[in-house]
């Protein structure tokens, strides 16, 4: 066999026909254990030399990718098809290390979501997608109902969130870091930093946080009216905290953020969740997710690391503005970023899904071990992710130009098989519409956690108010038992002249009409002037108001 | 029916009077097609004759009324007013609108709701029995 290698090199050209499937059908796969024994044997040679001439020709021709198909058999999960319409597998757990997807628009990336995580709704682990803009992946909800698995949809105005909330994680270093997240995202010069941090030192030891409290948590709106409180603080951090604080409180709305106890993360992560911020300005678009992040990353950090099964996976879709590539004030690593290399034994699972590598932060990139990516935009996207993924000059020449919508190029870190290859999702079919009384029932399950409610807060604003209310009216009391008599005749026989009522109440005319000026002067009753027949002087006719009709109902009476 | 309580109240009374005398009676019935068309209070096909009611409680709404009977072309309208004064007040507005709905002004009767009512009670005979042609 080494001799006839060597001068026709018949096993290399017959190995690179395996790797574009020339074994996998039952000849190929004859043909392949019959060369394994009898090397030199004329006819499987040429059997063979038959797949391998008809592959060369097709490849120089430029019809087959320059890529070896993925020995990808087992995984539970199915990422999609190779060329040739095989499955490519991967292993569930394998999500714990970190996936990411760059695509530009229209290119197939929610689809490629939509595909995995549809198969997450049959298999024992959570996901969080969260939605930025979009609201599309509420459609996986009749999907999850019919695999018996809640999917909770979460539009932000409904989530009862704390910053703030440290349960689960060490105090010291959550203050540092939301106060680091708050200076970073909404724009705050450093020494604002310092007075975050000894606001949050303060309102913690107001609520026994430092003694180990585990119920009650200040919330935002604390610390702002903290900061208000304090006069004699740096001018000038003071108020970029009163403004940029002030305003975003404001977006956020006490509904939303206002909660001395709202959800921990070790909560949420029990539920599938779409997280949908469509319609939230920026700075909550980029600080909700990045808190949430950083909470459920730390509290699961804080509760050890054990290099366990996948429990929680992460979709983050236009995941852009949450891993920016940027510093913390003091010009280290962010706090996200430090937590997403070690979060692969937490049991969690992040998978950013981008529309470019330009401003995504390098260091996350780094610590996500599966890559895919389809059409690209830019030679900079390119040529980051080719040499990512460890392409050949003749693969990224093809990818150029065949990567069509629904294509994508994929490198596993983990696995045997680490080369890239390529392969195609098919397109996810979903029906109808999710209805918003859908979405409510479907938070049933959230709110059924323990929250409170920060009442003081409840109208709150970043503006000084006073309430002006008027001294309370007197009673209808006031009114005698003839003006009662009056209006129950009224009420019961509405638009009669005075004269019915005279007999009605048994009262004199003269009494009655002056009882009539003054229950219209009242705004009990009205007066209608109407001509009732074609001669004589004009019927004043009553009709009973609102008022009139009150009176009576507090006042019934059967003297009538 | 739209209208506040004594718009209608008075229509109400005069629905009522010319069901009982045997015409054929609708309410808010529009003057044209269209998606909101303005309406007459009551059109009623009574002894022969088609009639236009509008009720009105003020002056301000006359000319609306003098479009409508221009654009149904009944056989007469009618508004009635709650009393004198403003049946009064009415008929000169009416009157100051001749030149531009010389139909409608030619046609138009304003009346109290009084006068309204023995109107039709004058002319509208009450039928007990349906007229039948046929061998008596």
């Amino acid at each position: 066999m080494n001799n006839y290698e060597r001068y026709d090199k018949f096993f290399e050209r017959w190995d690179l026909a395996r790797a574009h499937g020339a074994a996998n059908d039952r000849l190929g796969r004859k043909l392949q254990r019959g060369l394994a024994l009898l090397p030199n044997d004329t006819l499987m040679r040429s059997l063979a030399e038959t797949r391998i001439r008809y592959l060369e020709q097709q490849l120089k021709a430029g019809r087959i990718a320059p890529f070896a198909q993925a020995r990808m058999l087992d995984g539970e999960l199915v990422i999609g098809q190779d060329l040739h319409g095989s499955p490519i597998h991967i292993m569930l757990d394998w999500l714990c290390s970190g996936l990411f997807t760059v695509a530009n628009t229209g290119s197939g990336k929610s689809n490629l979501a939509y595909w995995l995580v549809s198969q997450l709704a049959w298999l024992a682990c959570s996901t969080w997608l969260i939605e930025p803009y979009k609201i599309q992946f509420r459609l996986l909800l009749p999907l999850y109902q019919r695999a018996s698995k809640p999917l909770i949809i979460l539009p932000w105005q409904n989530w009862r969130w704390n910053l703030l909330q440290c349960e689960g994680c060490d105090p010291r270093s959550h203050a540092t870091n939301a106060a680091d997240l708050l200076v970073r995202t909404l724009n705050m010069p450093g020494r604002a930093a310092v007075i975050l941090r000894q606001g949050i030192h303060v309102l913690y030891t107001r609520y026994s946080i430092w003694d180990g409290g585990t119920t009650r948590f200040p919330t935002l709106f604390h610390l702002y009216e903290w900061v208000r409180s304090q006069k004699d603080l740096n001018t000038a951090g003071r108020e970029a905290i009163l403004d940029r604080l002030g305003s975003f409180l404001t977006l956020l709305t006490p509904a939303c953020a206002a909660w001395t106890r709202g959800w921990t993360p070790q909560d949420l992560a029990r539920h599938s969740i779409v997280f949908e911020m469509r319609g939230a300005a920026e700075s909550i678009r980029t600080l909700l997710p990045q808190s949430l992040l950083f909470s459920v990353f730390h509290s699961r950090i804080t509760s050890g690391l054990m290099n366990g099964p996948l429990e929680l996976l992460l979709v983050i879709d236009d995941a852009q503005r949450i891993f920016l590539d940027s510093a913390t004030v003091e010009g280290g690593i962010t706090p996200l970023d430090e937590a997403l290399g070690i979060v692969r034994g937490a049991g969690i699972g992040v998978w950013p899904i981008v529309q470019t590598t330009i401003g995504f932060s390098r260091r996350a990139r780094a610590n996500l071990a599966m890559r895919t990516f389809g059409r690209l935009g830019t030679h900079e996207d390119l040529a980051v992710m080719a040499a990512d993924c460890g392409l050949n000059e003749e693969q990224q020449a093809y990818i150029l130009h065949h990567l069509l919508p629904g294509t994508f190029v994929g490198q596993m870190g983990l696995g045997a098989y680490t080369h890239p290859f390529v392969f195609r999702v098919p397109l996810a079919k979903f029906p109808g519409g999710v209805s918003d009384v859908e979405v409510q029932m479907s938070q049933a399950p959230l709110r059924e956690l323990p929250t409170e409610f920060a009442d003081e807060f409840a109208k709150w604003s970043p503006h000084m108010s006073v309430e002006v209310t008027a001294p309370a009216k007197e009673s209808v009391s006031a009114l005698g038992e003839t003006e009662l008599r009056l209006l129950r005749a009224v009420v019961a026989n509405p638009g009669k002249p005075i004269s019915f009522y005279c007999q009605e109440t048994r009262l004199s005319g003269k009494r009655l009409a002056e009882i009539r000026d003054r229950l219209t002067k009242q705004g009990y009753i009205r007066k209608h002037s109407v001509a009732q027949n074609p001669r004589g002087r004009t019927a004043i006719i009553i009709e009973p108001l609102a008022p009139a009709i009150a009176a009576v109902q507090a006042n019934p009476g059967n003297d009538l | 029916m739209k209208g506040k309580y004594l718009h209608i109240n008075l229509a109400t009374a005069l629905v009522k009077s010319l069901r009982q005398r045997g015409g054929h009676v609708q309410v808010e019935y529009p003057v044209r097609r269209g998606q909101r068309p303005p309406a007459v209070d009551i059109l009623a096909q009574v002894a022969g004759l088609l009639l236009a009611i509008e009720i009105e409680c003020s002056v301000r709404r006359i000319p609306n009324d003098l479009m409508k009977v221009e654009a149904l072309r009944p056989d007469m309208g009618l508004i009635v007013m709650p009393n004198a004064r403003l049946a009064l007040a009415a008929r000169s507005v009416v009157r100051r609108l001749k030149n531009d709905y010389p139909f409608a002004t030619a046609t138009i009767q304003v009346m109290t709701f009084g006068a309204a009512l023995q109107w039709v009670a004058n002319n509208c005979p009450v039928k007990s029995v349906p007229q039948v042609a046929g061998d008596i």
